[in-house]
């Protein structure tokens, strides 16, 4: 087993012609698809990982450096591909895993056949001409409570602030998972996150993608998708649920499933 | 030596000098350096044999034996003509559990008896290795009807070193309570021969001084025919190691001297192994005679034995370990496991697979009682009625009695049918000052035919809850009171009361606390549901009836027969031991304290606090060790609840409080997106583990809150920080899952010897993928366990 894979507890399960590759989002793990892949492991070759910094995968791989840009996570994924001789995969990214993937698929578009991304953001702040959710004096406050809880835990202390204590909700709902991970990681996280911008990049990504989002989702709203319709190169697509929430796919399986599913078998009409 | 009246056996051939310790005080006493070293080079040869990770238990009794210890043992014993042969061990200094006061009754010594004595009296403690014992068959001791003589008397001593005894004694000055320690010498056997105990101590190092109390009533003299070697002491030495069932104090006496550690090693019949499947095969050797091995619980835990990188060298090393194998546990949910197993174990008498995911038990239909039993009455079997000389039936109306035709009855007995319906009726009072008997199926009619019945005043009537088993009958199902008064029942026990008390779901902590009263100095064990309810105040009773049981109304529907739909399991439970007498009044003391009280189990809803336990009347109980939390309910449909925490602080009232269950498997909620205004589990977990740090627990289960819909049961954040502060805790079992990171925050616990994660819940993770701990973070948290320099 070579390294990337050992470091990102990869699994490979079923088999197929194709390869459809399942990148979890923050604070979860590639658990977080296995309400998705019963239904793929008959028709296709599956591969899971976990992202670095996720729970299951040992803290000392976390590189605080490679890790404060989403390229260092982009890097692993095509370490990831290349390991495995994937030639060609649809990938499948939940939240910051889609932007991932987008940066992935810019240097090596070959490696993509497409996209789907679920609940993608490639800006979470707001700004004057764009409507990311998040405003900057509710990202002190997450930002406060994550160094409270770093604190805390240097000192030996317990970390009580969670997520769900701070006032913003849309704060709250992001914050759910990613204090789900250590308090220094999940500091490095948050502020990765928060201070990247994928917008720039998006008129670089030539792959096919599927924009599929919750109606409502209070990390991610609506009119994010529309703005990576609108900016994506490449062809894409959106699709909004009918489901609630930032991770529809453990919340709501039953609508998201079929979906998924739907636009895993075709492909953007031409 | 027919005529003995006491013996004494030096197990060593020079004796120490015993005679040191008469005159000196406690305080001033010296101790020669001259007494016999007993360390044994094979005994460190077989404790070398456990690889790093390899249970626990033993590891710590290795780090013991690397400190110069010396032992000198002797045996004194007397002899008279008891009958029974008690054996318990008690918690020693180092405040670690032996065992939950293990009891065991050996009343005559053959071999299968002691066997399954042994294996009744061990705990259900899965946590520590579980052994049997095994007596060497071609031994026994007199049989106890062959016996005339007087008691047996005997002390066994181990005298320490220098410095063990000086800690010995002051440790005997500041923690030993009955007195119950006696260091005898052989010159005082005889004056001391009417004592009735033998006391060994097993002294392994200063800090690991621990003690094992036998009581025992040898079978007097002269034995009976038989070997000659019966009556050995070797083989008295041999029966007493055989029946001590606690493996650590297994493993001190083991560590005593070569010929303790040979007898332990022999009469050790079944092993747990415990410890990481990739060590497996630095399994020791040094068991040639264990017949039972179990590997359900090796780590990571729910791996199966055939996810080893080389399952069948790990099954050869094992094979090799353990050549006496007849029963083998392990566990299994596919067929490789089995597969592997049947080829290397072809002469395994026994195996138990453990799928630890049982489904829950599904609740038998509440007619299966007294309804079947009433249909199998009706059924007409000519050749049975033929037989009968004893009919005892219930539930027939008068013209069906008629009609039974039994030619050979001598004994007929027809419980009271209520033909007459009184659908209004509220409230009734029979008290008809003459016994009635048998009269518990009468009042499950009466319920049936009275829906509306509130309050019911009883005396004078026998029979009236009777349960067997689970099955609860008469007044205990007249669900539908509010208030049931009895007076001058002559039959109603323990488990009667416990029947009624059961089926009172709403009943009101305080009042079930107000209403134990007469008994509570009395009571061992204890469970309560926490419903807190101080509107309803028990009005005080003084005209001298034992009970006022107030029940809420519970509308339950009803079926035909009356019974109700829906039957509650038996929840309470009481220790057996103690004697009811509901015609006694009991309100007269003011001040009733729970000093029997050891073990509480409490029920609670969730969102409800704990704090007010205390107000409710367990205020006092100062020998509490165990306590049992069951927190149940959907939060999902609650909103934030006002207190910040649960409120386990309170349980800093009892001082010798050290386990804990904390069970929040049944708390249902949100793991990941909870909606706007609704806590997630993390902040349920932190509600009620918040001030677990307070408490001095030594052992902790803790079952984290449970998402259904993502079949996830996690340590969070703030769980695993606040477990953190528990500093004093040997032992944690989570049943759940958890990611590495939270795990490592466990390692600042620096006593923490005993960690593993269990899935042992309904429905199991799917498979790896679901699970928070993948089996290489599950071996890098263990390693980092045991690197730790453990202090005792």
């Amino acid at each position: 087993m070579g390294i990337a894979e050992e470091a990102h507890n990869v699994r490979v399960i079923g088999s197929g012609q194709q390869t459809i590759v399942l990148a979890h989002g923050f604070g979860t793990d590639q658990s977080v698809w296995k309400h998705l892949v019963p239904h793929l492991v008959d028709d296709y070759r599956v591969i899971l990982y976990d992202n670095m910094g996720a729970g299951t995968t040992n803290p000392d791989y976390f590189d605080f450096q490679r890790y404060t840009t989403l390229e260092g996570y982009a890097c692993d994924v095509l370490a990831i591909l290349d390991e495995l001789q994937v030639q060609s995969c649809i990938y499948v990214g939940h939240s910051v895993s889609a932007m991932i993937g987008l940066i992935a698929s810019i240097s090596r578009p070959d490696l993509f056949s497409k996209i789907l991304t679920i609940s993608a953001s490639p800006r979470y702040v707001n700004e004057p001409d764009y409507y990311g959710g998040f405003e900057e004096t509710e990202l002190i406050e997450l930002f406060e409570a994550m160094k409270s809880n770093y604190k805390a835990w240097c000192d030996g202390f317990a970390p009580l602030c969670v997520g769900g204590d701070m006032e913003s909700v849309a704060v709250q709902e992001f914050s759910r998972t990613l204090f789900n991970m250590r308090p220094d990681i999940a500091l490095s996280v948050a502020q990765t996150i928060f201070y990247s911008d994928v917008r720039p990049l998006l008129r670089h990504v030539t792959v096919p993608c599927h924009i599929i989002q919750s109606v409502k989702d209070l990390a991610v709203p609506v009119v994010v998708s529309e703005y990576l319709h609108q900016n994506l190169r490449g062809d894409s697509i959106v699709e909004v649920m009918s489901t609630d929430g930032h991770l529809p796919q453990l919340s709501s399986p039953e609508v998201v499933v079929p979906l998924l599913l739907r636009h895993i078998r075709y492909n953007i009409a031409a | 030596m027919e005529s003995l009246d006491h013996v004494f056996v030096e197990f060593r051939p020079q004796p120490p000098q015993l005679h040191r310790y008469q005159g000196e005080t406690e305080e001033d006493g010296c101790y020669g350096d001259d007494f016999i070293h007993a360390h044994s080079p094979q005994l460190d040869e077989s404790l070398d044999a456990y690889g790093c990770g390899y249970a626990h238990e033993l590891r710590e009794q290795k780090e013991v034996d690397s400190s110069p210890s010396s032992l000198v043992v002797q045996i004194g014993y007397s002899c008279a003509g008891a009958r029974d042969f008690d054996c318990f061990s008690e918690r020693g200094m180092v405040n670690e559990m032996l065992c939950d006061k293990l009891e065991m009754k050996l009343s005559t010594y053959s071999i299968s008896e002691t066997k399954s004595e042994t294996n009744e009296a061990i705990d259900g403690d899965a946590a520590y290795s579980e052994i049997g014992n095994r007596s060497n068959p071609a031994i026994g001791l007199p049989r106890a009807q062959d016996l005339s003589c007087e008691k047996i008397v005997g002390v066994l001593v181990a005298l320490p070193q220098k410095e063990v005894a000086h800690s010995f004694i002051k440790w005997r000055k500041e923690n030993y309570i009955n007195g119950k320690v006696d260091l005898v010498l052989p010159d005082e056997i005889n004056e001391k021969s009417n004592k009735t105990k033998i006391e060994f101590f097993f002294t392994v190092g200063v800090l690991a001084l621990r003690q094992l109390y036998f009581d025992f009533h040898l079978p007097a003299w002269p034995p009976p025919p038989g070997p000659p070697s019966a009556t050995s002491p070797d083989v008295i030495l041999s029966n007493i190691i055989a029946a001590v069932s606690d493996v650590r104090s297994r493993n001190s006496a083991a560590l005593a001297c070569r010929k303790w550690c040979l007898l332990e090693r022999a009469t050790r019949a079944a092993v747990s192994l415990r410890g990481n499947l990739r060590d497996l095969f630095t399994v020791p050797n040094c068991f040639p005679s264990v017949s039972s091995l179990d590997l359900s619980l090796l780590s990571p835990w729910g791996h199966p034995l055939s996810s080893a990188s080389d399952p069948a060298l790990i099954a050869h090393v094992l094979r090799h370990a353990f050549p006496s194998l007849s029963s083998l546990t392990f566990y299994a949910r596919n067929l490789s496991t089995i597969q592997l197993v049947a080829s290397q174990w072809r002469t395994a008498e026994h195996v138990k697979l453990v799928r630890w995911h049982q489904r829950p038990q599904i609740s038998p239909p509440s007619t299966a009682g007294p309804t079947t039993f009433r249909r199998l009455s009706r059924q007409a079997y000519p050749s049975l009625a033929l037989n009968l000389t004893r009919l005892d039936i219930e539930g027939l109306k008068s013209d069906e009695i008629k009609a039974i035709t039994c030619p050979n009855l001598i004994e007929f007995k027809a419980a009271r049918r209520f033909d007459l319906s009184l659908p209004l009726l509220e409230e009734l009072g029979l008290d008809i000052c003459n016994n009635v008997r048998d009269s518990g199926a009468a009042f499950e009619v009466l319920n049936s035919r009275c829906p509306k019945l509130r309050s019911l005043k009883l005396g004078f009537f026998h029979g009236i809850s009777m349960p067997i088993e689970s099955k609860l009958d008469g007044v205990a199902l007249c669900q539908g009171l509010k208030s049931l008064s009895i007076r001058n029942v002559g039959d109603l026990d323990d488990m009667g009361l416990i029947g009624i008390v059961s089926c009172c779901s709403n009943l009101p902590a305080r009042q079930c606390l107000k209403a134990l009263e007469p008994i509570q100095d009395r009571i061992k064990r204890l469970h309560i549901d926490c419903i807190w309810d101080s509107a309803q105040e028990l009005e005080d009773d003084s005209d001298g009836v034992g009970f006022d049981l107030n029940c809420l109304d519970q509308d339950n529907g009803f079926d035909d027969d009356g019974m109700s739909k829906e039957r509650k399991r038996c929840k309470y439970s009481y220790d057996l031991n103690m004697e009811l007498d509901v015609n006694s009044n009991g309100y007269g003391n003011n001040v009733r304290t729970w000093d029997k009280l050891e073990y509480l189990s409490l029920w609670i809803a969730v969102g409800q606090l704990l704090t007010p336990l205390v107000e409710a009347g367990l205020d006092h109980c100062p020998n509490i060790e165990e306590i049992r939390i069951k927190v149940e309910g959907d939060c999902r449909e609650m909103s934030r609840p006002r207190e910040r925490e649960f409120g386990l602080s309170m349980l800093v009232n009892y001082p010798k409080l050290w386990k804990m269950h904390l069970d929040c498997g049944d708390t249902i909620g949100y793991a990941h997106t909870a909606p706007s205004g609704q806590m997630d589990l993390s902040l349920w977990g932190r509600f009620y583990l918040i001030g677990i740090g307070h408490l001095n627990l030594t052992e902790l289960d803790y079952w984290p809150p449970q998402d259904r819909d993502v079949n996830q049961r996690s340590l969070s954040l703030p769980a695993a920080g606040l477990l953190q502060e528990c500093f004093g805790l040997r032992k944690l079992f989570i049943h759940g899952t958890a990611h590495e990171h939270f795990m490592m925050f466990l390692l600042r616990i620096t006593e923490l010897r005993d960690v593993q994660l269990r899935e042992d819940y309904y429905p199991a993770p799917e498979n790896d993928m679901s699970t928070e701990m993948r089996a290489d973070s599950c071996s890098r948290f263990e390693a980092a366990l045991n690197r730790r320099r453990i202090s005792d």
